[in-house]
């Protein structure tokens, strides 16, 4: 297997050629699943760019992204395979003139030709160059987390009808993860673990740089300081790294070069999406008691 | 896995055998990784082995990524991620760049260019018996300086400084380091740093009129001050380790995990990472409870629109339909005691509440969050207040 990244520094650098700033801790994680062989765990607080790394990861080793969506209810046969029994129940039904024994007819329907591959199945099957994302995955309930322990250990699944498929590959595999709830011991065994945080100061600003490139630095550095002082207070839902981001698109649409008090009282809505956030926010930053036509409307 | 060179043995004191590392260094690993379970944290011998694997593929020198190594391998939890930054800080303080030269390279900091600081490296390296060059005034002028322009290289050496002079630490004292870094922190007048700074920038009219610049301001020289804190407490943890060797000093500092932390002894910190720690749990109960509604809606079997939905796979019930009960919706009181004697758990109490009834839809959102943000401090009496919502 060619390994993928040289050393850690060549995996920071490789992900910021498609825009995507990592830290130290980020790319040590990234280059030691590379070389470990171990699907990551990557979990932090909502919009800090969990699923964007999977996607990131993807384009730099230009590899394909299968993602699968978790939810609750996600069952084996959304995850893994499912036979697809309304076509098998046709091809019995045209066999109705008893053409063919029944031996062939089983043969026949429990054939790849029925077989409806879903995302796993799909990932261990692939020939080209793969990434794993498996996204949200404390959504699915606890018993059926452990249908990913096969294929994240072994990158194989058993199919009772048509036996073992193992991976030819051994492709990079990130579960994402918002802490709803505590995953399983086995699960976290089985993975490298990844918490990202909201960014520092320096690395927010660079990041709204590298997003919005419009923007000037200056504009930058006071959008990533007020985002951070922002996160410091008590709120329900902290400003994550995309709305920071579509902070800044917004101001330059609206076309501020300077933030004050005015702007941001007008354009707080972007960052936060409860009222009584909006509310603290704006009393704590000074802004408070001016009128606002967008946070009018919204209540409105 | 490469699993070519990892050879385990039978579980035991140290559960590994690496054949390409150095016994010394696997010596460390494997104290170290003792010392995470003795504080409480789950590591199994899989990731143990993860963890020896995983540091082959790192420069050892590199400090950052020798952490990030272990961490991903060893720590599954952001709660334990402080216990883990204690014990690595014990552990691998030899790594880090001392003043005293002691650190991985003993030299000075490369790229380096400030004459100043070079100069007080010299004199922080000479101990504190030759600093009489430097006198108190200037040692809190350079201070500023440094964290003005937040140089860290310089700020590292004048934790180095200061420590020496200033902490007053005796050799064996079996010691955490709190009272040597408050008596630093004391002498370097820390208190009035951030005033200093403020009046400095303003000064030099980097800090607008505003009350949001000047909040700003405010808030950036207070986290190079916990910056400033945080250096000086890992070189008086550097020491320490050097005095007293790294078990005795992770024993000292070992503290209790987030969830393990007794309610009535809890400071705010801990408060804090407690109800980061519960958060979870409140959601995975939401979870649970609309999980067994959800099950529960799944009626018995509609005959009649089985048959009518059969009708376009030739008559075959392929896709079965079910008829879906409509419950009747639940009313929920909850009868909370929020007075004083209990102010350390009632917030945490209250804020489960708001959030499992946020997170589950049938709860309803009736406004019954007047008992919820009441003070507990500032009701004196006995308060029994009951919140109904009805969905």
């Amino acid at each position: 297997m060619a390994e993928r990244f040289e050393s850690v520094d060549d995996v920071v650098d490789r992900l910021r050629g498609f825009d995507y700033l990592s830290d130290k801790m980020i790319a040590g994680v990234v280059f030691l699943a590379d070389r470990l062989e171990k699907p990551v765990l990557v979990e932090g607080p909502a919009g800090v760019g969990k699923t964007e790394l999977a996607k990131a990861v993807a384009a730099v080793t230009g590899s394909r992204l299968i993602r699968l969506q978790c939810y609750e209810g996600l069952d084996e046969s959304k995850a893994l395979y499912e036979w697809n029994y309304k076509k098998q129940l046709l091809r019995i039904q045209a066999d109705r003139e008893h053409e063919s024994d029944w031996e062939t007819v089983e043969a026949d329907i429990f054939s790849e030709q029925f077989l409806l591959t879903r995302p796993l199945l799909e990932a261990i099957r692939a020939e080209d160059p793969i990434v794993l994302l498996i996204d949200e995955v404390d959504r699915v309930e606890i018993e059926t987390e452990a249908l990913l322990l096969e294929v994240l250990s072994d990158f194989q699944v058993s199919i009772p009808e048509l036996g073992t498929i193992v991976g030819n590959q051994r492709p990079l595999v990130f579960l994402t993860s918002n802490n709803t709830r505590d995953l399983s011991e086995a699960l976290k065994r089985r993975c490298l673990y990844l918490h990202i945080d909201y960014p520092d100061l320096e690395r927010e600003k660079e990041i709204v740089r590298v997003r919005v490139p419009e923007i000037d630095a200056e504009l930058a550095e006071q959008v990533a300081k007020v985002v951070t002082s922002i996160r410091r207070l008590d709120l329900k839902k902290a400003p994550s790294i995309s709305e920071t981001i579509d902070w800044a698109r917004t101001l330059i649409y609206l076309g501020r070069n300077d933030l004050d008090p005015e702007t941001i009282g007008e354009t707080l809505n972007v960052l936060l999406k409860y009222q009584s956030d909006v509310a603290k926010a704006r009393k704590e930053l000074g802004v408070d008691g001016l009128t606002s036509p967008l946070a009018g409307a919204k209540r409105g | 896995m490469r699993g070519a060179d990892v050879v385990p043995r039978a579980f035991g004191p140290s559960d590994v055998t690496v054949v390409s590392t150095e016994p010394a260094m696997l010596d460390i690993f494997q104290g170290f990784v003792h010392e995470l379970r003795a504080a409480g944290l789950p590591v199994s011998m899989t990731e143990n082995l993860d963890a020896m694997t995983a540091v082959e593929h790192v420069p050892f020198e590199d400090r950052e990524a020798l952490k990030s190594a272990l961490a991903a391998t060893l720590v599954k939890r952001h709660g334990h991620w402080k216990v883990f930054d204690t014990v690595f800080d014990v552990y691998f303080s030899f790594l880090s760049r001392g003043v005293d030269g002691g650190g991985a390279d003993g030299t000075a900091p490369e790229g380096d260019d400030d004459e100043l600081a070079q100069q007080l490296m010299q004199a922080a390296m000479q101990g504190g018996g030759a600093m009489g060059e430097v006198s108190n005034e200037d040692l809190a002028r350079m201070l500023l300086d440094a964290l003005m322009n937040m140089d860290r290289d310089v700020l590292r050496a004048i934790a180095g400084a200061a420590v020496t002079r200033f902490a007053g630490m005796e050799p064996g004292r079996p010691v955490g380091g709190a009272y040597y870094l408050y008596r630093t922190l004391r002498q370097l007048d820390s208190e009035g740093l951030v005033a200093k700074m403020m009046a400095q920038a303003r000064e030099k009219g980097e800090v607008g009129e505003r009350d949001l610049d000047e909040r700003l301001a405010r808030e950036e020289f207070e986290s190079r001050l916990k910056a400033l804190k945080e250096i000086i407490e890992a070189e008086i943890r550097r020491r320490l380790v050097a005095d007293r060797g790294v078990e005795a000093m992770a024993r000292t500092l070992r503290k209790p995990l987030p969830e393990d932390v007794d309610f009535m002894h809890a400071s705010r910190e801990e408060m804090q990472s407690l109800q980061k720690a519960i958060y979870p749990l409140t959601r995975a109960l939401a979870a649970r409870l609309a999980q067994r509604r959800r099950r529960r809606n799944r009626g018995h079997l509609d005959f009649r629109a089985t048959v009518r939905h059969s009708l376009s796979y030739g008559g075959v019930p392929a896709e079965p339909k079910f008829k879906h009960p409509k419950p009747s919706k639940p009313e929920i009181m909850v009868i909370a005691d929020i007075s004083g004697s209990v102010a350390s758990f009632a917030p945490s109490l209250s804020s489960s509440c708001t959030r499992w009834r946020a997170s589950s839809p049938r709860f309803g959102h009736g406004s019954s969050s007047t008992a919820s943000t009441r003070s507990p401090s500032s009701s004196r009496r006995r308060t029994r207040s009951a919140r109904r919502s009805n969905a």
